[in-house]
């Protein structure tokens, strides 16, 4: 499966490289760059390639790519699936190259000759103890290693995802209902399409090895549903209740969407008009943002973004709330409202300059818009209840319900 | 041991040092504790060069660090070097420092070592063979990570000698696991296993690496062994997680966790061994959903090949892939071809059990969070399941494209490739696929070609706006793709063809040179494909050109120009002209087309072009540029005849002018599904290195034993063996005791037991398990065993049963039963029954069963209960079966209870459902036993008998198949509104419901009482009372709504003649002279000649022509009556609303039959349009249906039941109790059609019965008329031009051109439109919004008397709303009036009155221009 792995950082330096089989020399990247060069952006460079002898999959994440090089038949979602694994949290070039051997070891046993053998990041954690400062000083003075001693426990039980022996003095379960709003807007204001993609990331810190159950109040909204391993879908199937013996920590206990059906709430307009001048290379801006279905909640974090067309060269508007930034290499315009307040709408308006000759762009950017509303899920999913079973403590339950814009797009 | 290992390390590797030489002597300098300054020096040299400056002075460090004492300076050094490794620095020659560290006890510098070997153990072999005895040891290492570790080591020395040593160690280790009692010890072997499938592997590569060179014959010989104890192992494994049962989990799990990783060995090592899977298949079935997430992906790819090699192809109707192929097949063979083919389409395709299995165990794997999952799982239903099934992974895939770029990228492809060959697929998910401004642009290629797939003639005009605004994208290379797109949505559906060359044409004068170019090239193929077309979008073109000051934009349209210059002989040699004005300013690509141009015209028109062209030869003559000089001279010589020019210019025409092919737009994904979905070829469309084929369905599958697995069998014997005294006992105890015990015990045991054995089979194995057993053995039984088998039976029953059942039921009892019991069961039964039944469980199964059976059998509750009560011990008389006789068909269920639906169609073919037997076999008795039971009556067999038979079988076969889901719901449903709806007239103007009966019989008064609630429905209420007196009633009517609309007398000329021509019309019809007086009578009687009335009397002549004439009568009066109810309605409202108002309504149209006597077993339909505003859902269609009830018995219940699509959104008519024989009712009821002629399907049902009915909308009839002035249309004209923008011209028959009139009246009968007063007697226009979305319809006819043309433009961005109209206006407009008559045109009828109906309108409309607001649509 995969051969090799080279991580590129944004300026195209591979500061590390990882071999499974044979060793594939650096030179197959240079493929890849010639790519890259024509995609012009970084997110634009096809991700399945192919090279006379190999073929090359890369992803593009927190600004570097992993490129992997396979050299013969393998799904292509494989690898992309196997890269996207979050194994270490935060992953930029520095943090890789500070823990460069224990990332190195971490992909030795990730892969076996190429195919994702541990990739679970309870058991890799046990493999490899994440370094922390307090485990390094310890280890300096003990000589303690990093490298766990014994097989982890988990990878051979039947609850891989799990490790044994968790203690914690509180324990809590948190669950976080978050749902994105994904909308196409037209210019006069009609939605194009509309829906509700959710999450219920989960923070468990049980002791032991506890059984959870948790209901909803009303399951049918779910349309389509995804789990974590550990959630029983035979229970899911027949009671519509998520019954699962929990990771240890933070993860995604499922992901789901809300059926077409359901109408889409759209908690925000923007009312905006946005022209470009045949004659004098200046355009005009006006942007008043409002609230529309917000179920009585606060709208939070607005933020109205544009990309600007080329032409653009600099803007010279007023907001009467947040602030606004102009990128002029970017050509993208921010304008971070803030707290929405339905009394006083926020307006920016103002002139835009364009290129002196440069032909009146045809089309208006349309607006990414970000926002948040807490304690409320939009499609009205609720948590009816969770129960544990299997221990004998009482854990502290949250719920926290989270409404976030995502691919929320206002068309001019 | 560690001591001594590294001991034995040094011995051995100071042994081998005279034989390698270079190397040697580094691992000397390294062996030695303490290295001297002169032997540091010579190794210098002999580093690599390419990394020596940089990291020199650090090896050196590097080395004393791993030469001193202290682990914790080993350990720095080893992480440094390891640095240096993951940087891809050359750490190469550090390898002897490095390898005497690898017995080192610290487990992290040991881990780091092994790091380092494996990166370097191929590139100095010689080094790491010497070291090979420290990790054999280590493979013995008790900690499980250094044996894995070391065995991995090995494997990446790739050497061929170690391959036996190898070999052993991996025996060994595969060994291990067969010790059960090293619990621990086998959990670790197994971890070591994981890593050996790696290593057989390794070696696999090393030998194709290598090729024949080496030691290529051992190799084979390894490589063999390995495929040999591959599967061998892998047997073991399982097994062994198998006998260890559930019971330990810890080694089911570790099966879980080889499983994938022996899979992937499989594929690497030998995929073409199919035979190896076989044993092994239905475990990995089973297995497949613990399995680790990684490994289910490759076992599921590797049972997409197997299953495609083993099992026949459930696509078998064709109706997805090959329809079309197959029809080929059918009309090009030959009959006896035919013939075959038929008889194999004979036999009911049945999914082989294991195929079946695959297939519902993968399932569960959509909900994976693993997206590499979600497309194994997607690709192996694609290639695997039957047609209807694989839309089941549809949603899931979609959410894959909530995932990373990446993931999207693949997912699309995928889906691009999928929806090609079926739209159904993901059209409801369209939406998904619109395009974000921030997707990246393969992202919004792909989002683009799958949209375009999707296009169909429905969604059209939805995709082309999304389309337009893609256009306008600042992606450039994006918008070109649209551009593409859009040429390839007008190739594909015809409606949109001149659309969207509007829409391109507009695009020409866009600034961006690319959309330009890319427009253009676009409609130089569009009308390369549209040869007839060319001459409109030329001349356009033409007008454009002076515009476009792209030159490659004009240099196209030059060309077209030239290439079909014949078509436009007028404008040709004009634009010819201009550019002979401007040639010299041209840019060079425009000059050249201007050159082809001249030869081409000068060809064909040379009388008007011969001296342009020899100017523009002149001025191309002495041109800077040398491509027109050479151009230039090249097409003097070809046309200008002349001494010197050759042959060639004979031929001057056909090169020139030679026709060009047209070039085919399609989709890219095309010829993709070659390619198994998900894989690495498939995304990048070729071969990748490793692909393997997936084959196509074999014709007969294989042999399905091979499955079996020997171990299971046996245990089933073994379990079966110890029992076997009791299996002799059995047939002796059994018939005595069975009847005794089994009613009492199997109620009880069964349903506890039976669920949890059957799980699907549940209504059918309980009836026929019993009367099997029993009936046979009777005769025999001794008299002792009665005692004996109510102690055994209970018990061993329960446990015996569930295992064997399942087992040899399915596969014995459809073989045997059908061909015994029907002879030996009517001649035995009645003679051993009653001689047998002891007299005790009778009394005791009435009293239980009622109360069990439900319990058990939830199906058959409805149906029981009318039956021939269980309760009724006696049972009938010998005389009078309850059930038809015996030799009624096996289809009819035996005495059906009044309402119960006379059985399933007989036509159906009897599709067993995988698991229950066939259906009844001909002539098993239906009822209970003909033969008369003397004294007991019929014990508790025959009760299962007649019951359970006929009941479930004639039942099972039609529901399971061919409506699967949707009957379900309809019987649960009607329970629940109908008690109180019927009522609601009384209080809401609801969708009224009017019963009315037949003349002379009583009228059920249901709406009755509407009569007296308002004054308002004095007309409603009157032709309601009395239906039979429709002058009464329409005068009436005339005369109630004459009041609320201004009346008109102008056209009572007209009218006079258009009644008496409507008259002649509806000869066909019984009452037509009922309905001549009344029309006489509203003529002459009021001028005030007002829509309503005649609505009502077209609604008479156009009246369904029942088949009865009793009903005929009935049927065209309630006609009127719903029409006036209606208008009632309409006009409560007007009064109510302000006058100025103005009322317009069209006029119905015939009415469509919609579901006929035969198909709706007595229940017949018809549905009109009456083009009224439905009040209850704004952009609903208002429906007029008539409901007859043709049969002889009542029918009851009447109401909608599942509709498809199911999200469709009907307001239905509220449920019609009962329906009296031969009466009708009409309801209305309202679609919303979503503006699009998609027929609405719906079921229309009864009590018993549910019939698919679908209404097809004219795409006249989803448009209200609005009114606008004159200002306003030509203002709402202006903003819809371009794409929105659809003309033809069409010769008018000469019956409409007569007059400005009759034109319209005929316009208005295709189209629900309001008229839009002009001045001009020529123009006429109208405007109408679309009845769900609203958006505006304006029409434009301008009509020219000689010749007869009209020219018909609509405006409206519902693109293909426009052509249908458009096409349907034609198709109106060109059909003589006789002629049309005759045609089944469903608006045959209606054109005199709509006629009528216009002029009352103009007239209205006319006095209340001044104050109607311009948008206004009436009555909302």
């Amino acid at each position: 499966m995969i051969n090799s792995l080279f991580l590129i950082n944004h300026s195209g330096d591979v500061f590390l490289e990882k071999h499974w089989k044979s060793v594939i020399g650096r030179s197959v990247c240079d493929y890849f760059f010639e790519a890259k060069e024509k995609a012009g952006e970084p997110e634009n460079v096809p991700p399945v390639l192919r090279t006379p002898h190999h073929y090359l999959i890369s992803i593009y994440r927190d600004k570097l790519f992993f490129l992997s090089v396979i050299q013969a038949e393998a799904p292509p979602l494989f690898v992309i699936e196997f890269l996207h694994r979050d194994y270490f949290g935060e992953c930029s070039e520095t943090v890789i190259k500070d823990n460069v051997v224990t990332v190195y070891e971490l992909l030795e046993e990730m892969l076996d000759n190429g195919f994702p053998l541990a990739t679970e990041s309870n058991i890799l954690k046990e493999l490899i103890r994440p370094p922390t400062v307090l485990r390094t000083m310890v280890n300096t003075l003990t000589g303690t290693s990093n490298v766990g001693e014994k097989l982890p426990t988990g990878q051979l039980s039947a609850i891989p995802w799990r490790r044994s022996g968790v203690k914690y003095t509180n324990n809590e379960a948190y669950f976080d209902v978050i749902e994105e709003i994904d909308a196409i807007v037209d210019k006069s204001g009609t939605t194009v399409c509309a829906e509700i993609q959710g999450v219920i990331e989960a923070c468990i810190k049980l002791s032991g090895m506890p059984d959870l159950t948790l209901s909803f109040m009303n399951p049918r909204l779910l349309d389509d549903v995804s789990f974590h391993p550990c959630v029983r879908y035979k229970r899911w199937e027949s009671e519509r209740v998520l019954s699962f013996i929990p990771p240890d920590g933070n993860f995604t206990l499922m992901s789901y969407h809300v059926s077409a059906q359901n109408l889409v709430a759209i908690p925000v307009y923007v009312k905006q008009s946005i022209s470009f001048f045949e004659s004098g290379s200046a355009g005009r801006l006006d942007l008043t943002a409002g609230p529309k279905q917000t179920m009585g909640k606060t709208v939070e974090g607005l933020v109205i973004t544009i990309h600007m067309p080329k032409a653009v060269l600099s803007t010279s508007l007023t907001a009467t709330q947040g602030s606004h930034t102009y990128d002029p290499t970017t050509k993208v315009l921010v304008w971070d409202i803030g707290k929405l307040n339905p009394q006083k709408l926020p307006n920016l308006r103002g002139s835009l300059s364009l290129q002196v000759g440069a032909p009146k762009p045809e089309d208006n950017p349309s607006l990414n818009i970000a926002l948040k509303i807490q304690q409320l899920a939009i499609s009205g999913l609720k948590v009816n209840r969770l129960d544990m079973f299997g221990e004998k403590y009482t854990p502290f339950k949250g719920v926290k319900y989270l409404t976030k814009a995502g691919k929320f797009q206002v068309r001019t | 041991m560690y001591g001594c290992a590294f001991s034995a390390f040094r011995f051995e590797a100071k042994g081998a040092m005279r034989a390698a030489l270079e190397s040697a002597e580094n691992l000397e300098l390294s062996l030695q504790t303490e290295l001297s300054q002169e032997e540091q020096a010579l190794t210098r040299p002999r580093r690599c060069h390419d990394h020596q400056e940089a990291q020199g002075p650090g090896n050196d460090d590097l080395k004393e660090m791993l030469e001193s004492n202290k682990d914790s300076h080993k350990l720095e050094a080893m992480k440094r070097i390891v640095g240096l490794i993951a940087k891809g620095k050359n750490a190469s020659e550090l390898f002897p420092a490095v390898v005497k560290n690898v017995a080192n006890k610290n487990i992290e510098l040991k881990k780091l070592v092994y790091v380092y070997l494996v990166r370097y153990a191929e590139e100095q072999q010689d080094l790491a063979l010497l070291s090979i005895s420290t990790f054999q040891r280590a493979l013995k290492d008790p900690n499980q990570l250094i044996r894995a570790s070391a065995l991995r080591v090995l494997s990446s020395i790739r050497v061929p000698i170690i391959v036996p040593i190898m070999m052993l160690a991996i025996k060994e280790s595969a060994c291990d696991i067969l010790d059960p009692d090293q619990k621990e010890q086998l959990i670790e072997v197994i971890e070591k296993l994981l890593k050996d499938k790696s290593t057989v592997v390794v070696i696999e590569e090393e030998d194709e690496w290598e090729g024949g060179g080496g030691g290529g014959g051992e190799m084979e010989e390894v490589v063999l062994e390995g495929g040999r104890w591959r599967p061998c192992t892998r047997c073991k494994i399982e097994m062994r997680g198998e006998e260890e049962g559930g019971g330990e989990g810890e080694e089911r799990r570790g099966v879980y966790l080889v499983a994938g990783s022996v899979v992937m060995a499989f594929e690497e090592v030998c995929p073409d061994r199919i035979d190896l899977i076989h044993k092994n298949y239905r475990k990995l079935c089973n297995l497949l959903v613990d399995v680790e997430e990684w490994g289910q992906v490759v076992i599921m790819s590797m049972l997409t090949r197997y299953a495609r090699t083993q099992f026949t192809s459930p696509w078998k109707e064709g109706a997805l892939l090959d329809e079309n192929n197959e029809k080929a097949f059918y009309d090009s063979d030959s009959e006896e071809k035919k013939d075959q083919t038929e008889e194999e389409e004979d036999q009911p395709y049945v999914m082989d059990p294991d195929h079946r299995l695959l297939l519902r165990n993968t399932k569960p794997l959509l909900q994976s969070r693993n997206t590499a999952v979600v497309m194994a799982v997607a690709q192996l239903y694609w290639h695997l399941a039957p047609t209807h099934e694989v839309s089941a992974v549809t949603k899931s895939l979609v959410r894959l494209l909530r995932s990373h770029r990446e993931v999207q990228y693949v997912v699309l492809q995928n889906i691009a490739t999928m929806s090609i060959q079926r739209k159904g697929m993901f059209e409801p998910f369209m939406k998904s696929f619109y395009v974000r401004s921030t997707d990246a642009t393969h992202i919004k290629t792909l989002k683009l070609e799958i949209l375009t797939n999707l296009a169909n003639e429905a969604n059209i005009s939805t995709i082309l706006r999304e389309f337009q605004t893609y256009v306008k994208s600042q992606d450039k290379a994006f918008a070109a793709a649209t551009i593409q797109a859009i040429g390839r949505c007008a190739t594909d559906i015809s409606e949109v063809t001149d659309t969207c060359l509007n829409g391109l044409v507009l695009l020409l004068s866009n600034p961006d040179e690319t959309v330009v170019a890319e427009s253009v090239v676009v409609i130089k193929k569009l009308l390369q494909t549209q040869p007839t077309q060319h001459s409109d979008i030329i001349k356009h073109m033409a007008k454009l050109f002076d515009k476009i000051t792209v030159a490659m934009a004009r240099a196209s349209i030059l060309w077209l120009m030239g290439e079909y210059c014949e078509r436009v002989p007028k404008i040709a040699p004009d634009v010819l002209r201009k550019m002979a004005k401007s040639f010299t300013a041209e840019e060079d690509i425009v000059k050249l087309q201007v050159v082809n141009l001249a030869a081409k015209l000068y060809l064909t028109n040379s009388k008007q072009t011969k001296l342009l062209t020899q100017y523009i030869l002149n001025l191309g003559k002495y041109d800077q540029n040398y491509d027109i000089r050479d151009r230039t001279r090249f097409i003097r010589q070809l046309i200008v005849p002349n001494e010197k020019s050759g042959a060639l210019s004979k031929y001057a025409r056909r090169i020139l002018l030679a026709p060009k092919p047209a070039p085919l737009l399609q989709s890219a994904f095309k010829d993709r599904d070659r390619f198994q979905l998900g894989t690495l070829s498939h995304s990048l469309n070729t071969k990748a290195s490793g692909y393997q084929e997936l084959s196509d369905w074999p014709a007969v599958a294989p042999d399905q034993s091979v499955r079996n697995v020997e171990g299971r069998v046996l245990n089933i014997v073994a379990f079966v063996g110890p029992l076997s005294p009791t299996s002799l006992v059995y047939p002796l105890v059994h018939p005595l005791v069975h009847p005794l015990v089994h009613p009492l015990v199997h109620p009880l045991v069964h349903p506890l037991v039976h669920p949890l054995v059957h799980p699907w089979s549940t209504p059918w194995s309980t009836p026929w398990s019993t009367p099997w057993f029993t009936p046979w053995s009777t005769p025999g039984s001794p008299p002792g065993s009665p005692l004996v088998h109510p102690l055994v039976h209970p018990l061993v029953h329960p446990l015996v049963y569930p295992l064997v059942y399942p087992l040899v039921y399915p596969l014995v009892y459809p073989l045997v039963y059908p061909l015994v019991h029907p002879l030996v069961y009517p001649l035995v039964y009645p003679l051993v029954h009653p001689l047998v039944s002891p007299p005790g469980p009778p009394l005791v199964y009435p009293l239980v069963h009622p109360l069990v059976h439900p319990l058990v059998h939830p199906w058959s509750t409805p149906w029981s209960t009318p039956g021939p009560p269980p309760g009724s011990p006696p049972g009938p008389p010998p005389g009078s079966p309850p059930g038809p006789p015996p030799g009624s068909p096996p289809g009819s269920p035996p005495g059906p209870p009044p309402g119960l639906p006379p059985g399933p169609p007989p036509g159906l073919p009897p599709g067993p459902p995988p698991g229950p037997p066939p259906g009844p076999p001909p002539g098993l008795p239906p009822g209970p036993p003909p033969g008369p039971p003397p004294g007991p009556p019929p014990g508790s067999t025959p009760w299962f008998t007649p019951w359970s038979t006929p009941w479930f079988t004639p039942w099972s076969t039609p529901w399971s198949t061919p409506w699967s889901t949707p009957w379900s719901t309809p019987w649960s449903t009607p329970w629940s509104t109908p008690w109180f709806t019927p009522w609601s007239p009384l209080f809401t103007p609801g969708p009224p419901v009017t019963l009315v009966k037949e003349s002379g019989a009583p009228t059920v008064g249901k709406a009755k009482p509407s009569k007296s609630s308002k004054s308002e429905d004095k007309f409603y209420s009157d032709s309601e009372g009395e239906p039979e007196d429709d002058n009464q009633g329409s005068k009436d009517g005339s005369g109630s709504s004459g009041d609320s609309s201004s009346s008109e007398g102008s056209d009572s000329e007209e009218e006079s003649s258009d009644e008496s021509g409507q008259s002649d019309k509806s000869d066909s019809s019984d009452s037509d002279g009922d309905q001549k007086k009344n029309k006489n009578k509203i003529n002459t009687k009021s001028k005030a000649k007002s829509k309503p009335a005649d609505s009502e009397s077209e609604e008479k002549n156009s009246g369904p022509v029942p088949s009865s004439s009793s009903e005929d009568g009935s049927s065209s009066s309630e006609a009127s009556s719903s029409s006036s109810e209606a208008e009632s309605d309409t006009d409560q409202k007007n009064t109510s609303s302000s006058k100025s108002k103005p009322k317009v309504q069209a006029q119905p149209k015939k009415e469509v039959s919609l579901l006929d006597l035969d198909d709706g077993k007595g229940l017949s339909g018809r549905y009109l349009f009456p083009r009224q505003p439905y009040l209850y859902g704004a952009t609903m269609v208002h429906l007029q249906l008539t409901l007859t009830n043709g049969s002889d018995r009542p029918l009851e219940e009447i109401h909608v039941g599942d509709r498809s699509p199911a999200n469709l959104p009907v307001h239905c008519f509220n449920t019609i109790d009962r329906l009296e024989p031969q009466a009708s009712v009409t309801v209305s009821m309202g679609i919303d059609f979503n503006d699009s002629t998609q027929a609405a399907i719906f079921q229309l049902c009864t009590k018993e019965d549910a019939f698919s009915v679908s209404v097809q909308p004219a795409m006249g009839e989803l448009l209200l008329p609005t009114s606008l002035t004159q200002q306003d249309f030509e203002k709402e004209r202006g903003q819809l031009l371009g794409m929105n923008e659809t003309s033809a011209s069409v010769a008018v028959a000469a019956d409409h051109c007569s007059s400005a009139a009759a034109l319209k009246k005929q316009v208005l009968s295709v189209a629900n439109l309001g008229e839009v007063l002009t001045g001009s007697n020529d123009v006429h226009r109208f405007a109408g919004r679309t009845v769900s979305s609203g958006a505006l319809v304006l029409l434009t006819v301008e009509q020219r008397d000689t010749p007869p043309v009209a020219t018909l433009t609509v405006h409206t961005d519902k693109t293909v709303m426009a052509s249908v109209l458009l096409k349907d206006l034609k198709q109106a407009l060109t059909h003589p009036l006789h002629h049309r008559l005759a045609s089944p045109s469903p608006d045959a009828h209606t054109h005199d009155a709509c006629y009528n109906g216009l002029q009352g309108r103009k007239e209205r409309a006319s006095g209340d221009t001044s104050s109607v607001p311009p948008f206004s649509i009436p009555l909302q």
